[in-house]
């Protein structure tokens, strides 16, 4: 083959020992859900540093996978993402959930000026601030964002108990206590 | 000339395909290309290939048989098709000896033009193997006694086939266990080459024992191979193995890389097109340059005013390490802005393709850079408000 060849190691022959059929078959059901990409696309990986990783320091499974993918066909990488530096998986996500009518622009334009509009606040008390203080101020917009999000995550949740062969649903603490504001 | 192939003579002419037998190589053609590309469990639209069996209730009407097919008959389809062959070779000029089954096609659509619209339909010319099913041949003898031992299981070649891997297996145990014994094993382990070939499908499998199979059986034999891999064999398993795996392409070797052209000034560029939804764009994609994009003949600065888009354009260049080191001249018609920042993507990181190294080229399809994306503008429904919003639902 053309592939360089790979030592054998159980588990990792990536089959999952599924029945490997042509044309899918189930009785009783039929697709309704589709896409214009067949089955076998695989979502793309934009990582540099991912790719740029030299050969020695591959382990054996990472080789295995990278030979893999080499044989498997990818989809188009989406249209608002990029290998930038400056894009923030969080902070799109978030612009998206924002989005009303399709109008990214507007979305995006806001968020751009949310996260200015911190970052002027903040240096703002950086610059009022005496030298002690000035070292517990966070500056960076994404920091403070990402801080955020996760302070709003609950404090408790619903919790799947057996009593007398009943499932109760108990409140319990879901361990999201550690919260940090900044100033 | 003598033109047998032409003649319609008595019942000669299965050498052209009869509409009948149209189906069966097309569900094989059908299923043959699409294992070419199967690497994990696949789901694919169900498509309406059903067979409708008609069951009379009325008495002295004999049952629907399968037609068979003698050796001698298959045979002498064979000999026929190939004197055939030659005849239609001499026919078009050609060489007899070099007649590839491309060029029967190609003779085949001169000769007898079909203006019909389904391709199955059309005439054709092929090895008898590929339009007649493959059959067993009779399985016993004068006296009625079944020449296979294990006729009675009703899977004979499955079953003797999972026999012969079994006793191959509990063979290649007993070795290890006695090399190890004698503390004469090898250290090193073989390297096999897993990842150039995939398992055989449960169809080909089929096809291979002329039998139909469950998905039991299928996995049943699957994890039989698996297991034999995990132990040390010689060639000749290394063979009986091979016969269970089909090659998978490396879909790097499918991207086509444009050639390096040079204009009057002597610089070196490359040329390429990309689309999204219905834009469409070129781009012309200088070697050497300071990393200056003209679209349309306007700045990219002010031909795409909003940020996204400008990264989009960004992004290949950028993936690679290449920033401000080439030159961009590019035309974009069609669609909207978001697509036209698209397409122009595409365009810009095929034609970059010819100035990098193969892995960097493995490295952007990996991305997703090179990949034309398909999804298009679904259409409205008839009955639904949108393509997939229905109506509100009115109880009364």
């Amino acid at each position: 083959m053309a592939a360089p060849a790979v030592k054998v190691y159980r588990g990792c022959s990536g089959l999952a020992l599924v029945v490997r059929r042509a044309v899918w078959q189930h009785p009783g059901l039929t697709q309704v859900r589709w896409s214009r990409y067949s089955a076998e696309f695989k979502d793309p990986l934009i990582d540099k540093e991912h790719y740029r990783k030299p050969v020695e320091k591959l382990t054996e499974e990472e080789k295995y996978d990278r030979e893999l993918k080499k044989t498997q066909l990818i989809k188009a990488a989406p249209a608002a993402k990029t290998s930038s530096v400056f894009e923030d998986p969080v902070v799109s996500k978030f612009t998206n959930m924002m989005m009303k009518g399709g109008n990214k622009i507007l979305a995006r334009s806001l968020m751009t000026q949310t996260l200015e509009a911190v970052k002027r606040k903040q240096f703002e008390k950086y610059h009022a601030a005496s030298a002690e203080e000035q070292a517990t101020i966070e500056r960076n917009p994404y920091t403070i964002f990402h801080q955020a999000l996760k302070n709003c995550e609950p404090m408790i949740g619903l919790a799947p108990v057996l009593r007398g062969g009943r499932i109760y649903q108990v409140n319990e603490r879901t361990g999201q206590e550690s919260r940090t504001t900044h100033r | 000339m003598a033109a047998p192939c032409m003649s319609s003579r008595g019942a000669v002419s299965f050498r052209l395909l009869l509409w009948g037998k149209g189906s069966l190589l097309q569900k094989q053609v059908l299923w043959k290309t699409m294992a070419a590309e199967l690497q994990t469990n696949v789901r694919f639209q169900v498509l309406g290939l059903s067979h409708i069996a008609v069951i009379t209730r009325k008495k002295n009407v004999p049952a629907l048989k399968r037609e068979t097919y003698t050796v001698d008959f298959i045979k002498k389809q064979i000999e026929e098709f190939n004197i055939g062959k030659r005849h239609l070779a001499n026919m078009m000029g050609e060489d007899p000896e070099t007649f590839t089954q491309e060029d029967i096609d190609k003779a085949i659509a001169y000769l007898f033009p079909s203006g019909l619209f389904e391709k199955e339909a059309r005439p054709i010319m092929k090895h008898p193997e590929l339009i007649f099913p493959k059959q067993k041949a009779i399985q016993w003898g004068e006296d009625g006694r079944p020449f296979h031992y294990l006729f009675y299981t009703g899977k004979q070649s499955y079953y003797s086939l999972m026999h012969d891997t079994y006793g191959m297996l509990l063979n290649l145990e007993k070795r290890q266990s006695q090399l190890q014994a004698k503390a004469l094993l090898p250290e090193e382990t073989q390297t096999r080459d897993l990842i150039g070939s995939r398992w055989l499908i449960k169809e080909e499998l089929e096809e291979m024992l002329v039998e139909k199979l469950s998905d039991q059986d299928y996995m049943q034999f699957i994890q039989l191979l698996e297991k034999l891999l995990t132990l040390q064999y010689s060639a000749a398993e290394e063979e009986f193995v091979q016969r269970f795996r089909r090659s998978v392409i490396i879909q790097s070797k499918k991207q086509q890389i444009e050639p390096v052209q040079y204009d009057e000034q002597g610089m070196a560029f490359s040329k390429s097109e990309g689309k999204r939804k219905t834009a469409k764009a070129e781009a012309i994609v200088y070697e050497h340059g300071s990393g200056k994009i003209k679209v349309n003949g306007i700045d990219y600065l002010h031909y795409f005013p909003i940020m996204q888009d400008r990264e989009q354009l960004m992004f290949p260049f950028h993936f690679v390490d290449r920033l401000g080191k080439h030159d961009v001249i590019c035309t974009v018609s069609g669609g909207g802005r978001s697509a036209q920042a698209g397409a122009v993507r595409l365009a810009m990181a095929k034609a970059l393709c010819s100035f990098l190294t193969e892995d960097e080229v493995e490295w952007m399809r990996q991305a997703g850079l090179l990949t034309t994306d398909p999804r298009v503008r679904e259409r409205k429904k008839p009955g639904q408000e949108g393509a997939r919003r229905k109506f509100t639902w009115k109880k009364r």
